[in-house]
């Protein structure tokens, strides 16, 4: 091994004799208050992250297989909450926001969390008939003991930092970001700071299609980069963005996965949505690795925006130190600041993650393609009676 | 001492001057935080009370119940069911007596039911459902 790189496979091979050095990103953190980068980059081999928090886009495969006679399931509900049939015959998505259409605070979230749970659903479905699906409806209770495949598949998880969010107005909001009480009383965030999974890798050097992941307690993998994946967001001298940038599109089989780190929730007027465990491993395989695992959360910035207002505007940038403290000053006045994801849970899926990599449960490989290095995002136009965009 | 309380009044005692009856023959410190109280139907009242020693409050309480006002520590009507919370902490950034607090060592939610004022505003800032509060509703 030279002095300042490791390649992926002397890892695993300190891995499998168990040599290997694994530490959380908090510890990591810690670490790096003591040592270098460099001498950070000898001690220790592997990361573990992790994060706890609300990813509203997720949602879930379902195949439950074919009756006798057998039905092209066009339209369908799960306990009453309508789920997505324009796939095949028994395929269908639910999607975690998905409402239940006389019960605004139960959804897609609800019935997935049910299912990882091992509880009975009542499935109706129903389709025109054809002459080769003769049926026209059916209807049963299902469970994950009777159905094919439940394979989660979010479209968008892990977001690399958030803005945090406050409220000018003079009335209450209710947002997926929480409660946010008038004249800026509270601020909410939702990161997991140093613990958080791409806010450990910015770059995105070791994490790619094909990445191995923790996801709600299953070993997952990383399908694509996530949606709204932008790069080119604002950072800071520590190569973090200041907002939203890259995310991650996660696939894994949800048969595998556990209430404990998969729950729904409900936002009071927005609507339903599902808090997830993710969490990646992180190879040290150089200094400037070494250098970013080891971000502090005084050293992870993110702007505060205002929800009252027509684009969020940002009112100033803060770091997670200060966000975690519980109080920070806005507009001349102390504001009460909360977390959305819980960083208890967050701390404990690292440490569950260290001890499956520790144990060789959890493989470290590199990913089989980059993500694109050169993305942003495009806006909605609407357009105008002659159809040009307004 | 202060103490928070919910005053459960009857439809019968609803024209009653209680609050007035408690400044002036108990010579308490009366803060009304939250009210519902119409004549002529059941209401509910929290107060803070403040009374300069234990024995005064006591018989100010004994009154209470004589006059058919049943009297009820705020603890007892706020209700937080913690096998569903997952110490997220969303209920912490509108809790301003500060009830609900995130332990900042291992960051999980601590409750002090002796500060809570039954605002009711982290019953629905909880995204997990919690928490629930009986204001006599």
């Amino acid at each position: 091994m030279s002095d300042k790189t490791k390649s992926w496979e002397e890892i695993n091979a300190k891995l499998a004799a168990g040599e290997a050095v694994v530490v959380t990103a908090e510890e990591a953190a810690l670490m790096s208050e003591e040592c270098t980068p460099k001498e950070l980059a000898k001690k220790v081999d592997v990361v573990t992250t992790g994060t706890f928090g609300a990813m509203c886009s997720s949602g879930m495969f379902i195949n439950f297989g074919h009756p006798e006679p057998p039905i092209r399931m066009e339209k369908l509900s799960l306990d009453g909450v309508p789920a997505y049939g324009g796939i095949a015959a028994v395929d269908a998505y639910i999607g975690a926001t998905e409402v239940h259409p006389d019960m605004s605070n139960f959804g897609g979230a609800h019935i997935i969390e049910n299912l990882v749970s091992g509880k009975e659903v009542f499935l109706k479905a129903s389709g025109k008939g054809t002459d080769c699906y003769p049926r026209k409806g059916f209807e049963a209770k299902i469970s994950k003991e009777t159905i094919n495949e439940m394979i989660l598949a979010n479209p968008r998880n892990a977001y690399q930092n958030y803005p945090a969010a406050c409220n000018s107005s003079n009335k209450t909001l209710y947002t997926y970001m929480g409660t946010l009480l008038p004249g800026c009383l509270n601020v909410n965030y939702s990161t997991s700071g140093c613990l958080s999974p791409l806010l450990n890798d910015p770059e995105m050097r070791t994490i790619g299609v094909g990445s191995p992941v923790f996801l709600a307690g299953a070993l997952a993998s990383v399908a694509w980069n996530g949606t709204q994946f932008n790069t080119k967001k604002p950072k800071n001298k520590h190569g973090i963005p200041l907002s939203n940038a890259a995310t991650l599109m996660l696939v894994g089989n949800a048969k595998e996965m556990s209430r404990e780190w998969l729950r729904a929730a409900y936002f009071e007027h927005y609507g339903v949505s599902l808090y997830l465990g993710v969490g990646l491993a992180i190879p040290v395989l150089d200094e400037d690795m070494a250098y970013r695992v080891s971000i502090k959360n005084e050293d992870i910035e993110t702007t505060v925006c205002d929800y009252s207002q027509e684009g969020h505007p940002g009112l100033l940038t803060s770091n997670y130190a200060i966000l975690r403290s519980g109080e920070i000053e806005l507009r001349n006045r102390r504001a009460r600041t909360a977390p959305l994801s819980s960083l208890k849970k967050a701390r404990e899926l690292a440490v569950e993650l260290k001890r499956l990599v520790l144990s060789n449960s959890f493989p470290l490989s590199p990913p089989t393609m980059a993500f694109s290095s050169n993305t942003d995002i495009k806006a909605l136009l609407s357009m105008d009676q002659k159809g040009r965009p307004s | 001492m202060k103490r928070n309380y919910v005053l459960s009044y009857k439809a019968e005692n609803t024209n009653e001057p209680v609050i007035w009856r408690l400044i002036k023959d108990f010579d308490l410190q009366v803060n009304i935080l939250r009210a519902k109280v119409s004549p002529g139907q059941e209401g509910s009242l929290l107060v803070e009370i403040d009374a300069s020693e234990a024995a005064t409050m006591d018989k100010a309480l004994c009154w209470l119940e004589q006059q058919g006002i049943k009297c009820m520590g705020v603890a007892k009507r706020i209700f937080w069911e913690e096998k569903l919370c997952v110490d997220c902490g969303a209920c912490t950034g509108v809790c301003f007596p500060a009830a609900l607090a995130m332990d900042k060592t291992d960051w999980k939610l601590a409750m002090d039911l002796d500060r809570c004022t039954a605002c009711g505003l982290c019953v629905k800032a909880c995204p997990f459902g919690c928490f629930r509060l009986d204001f006599g509703d």
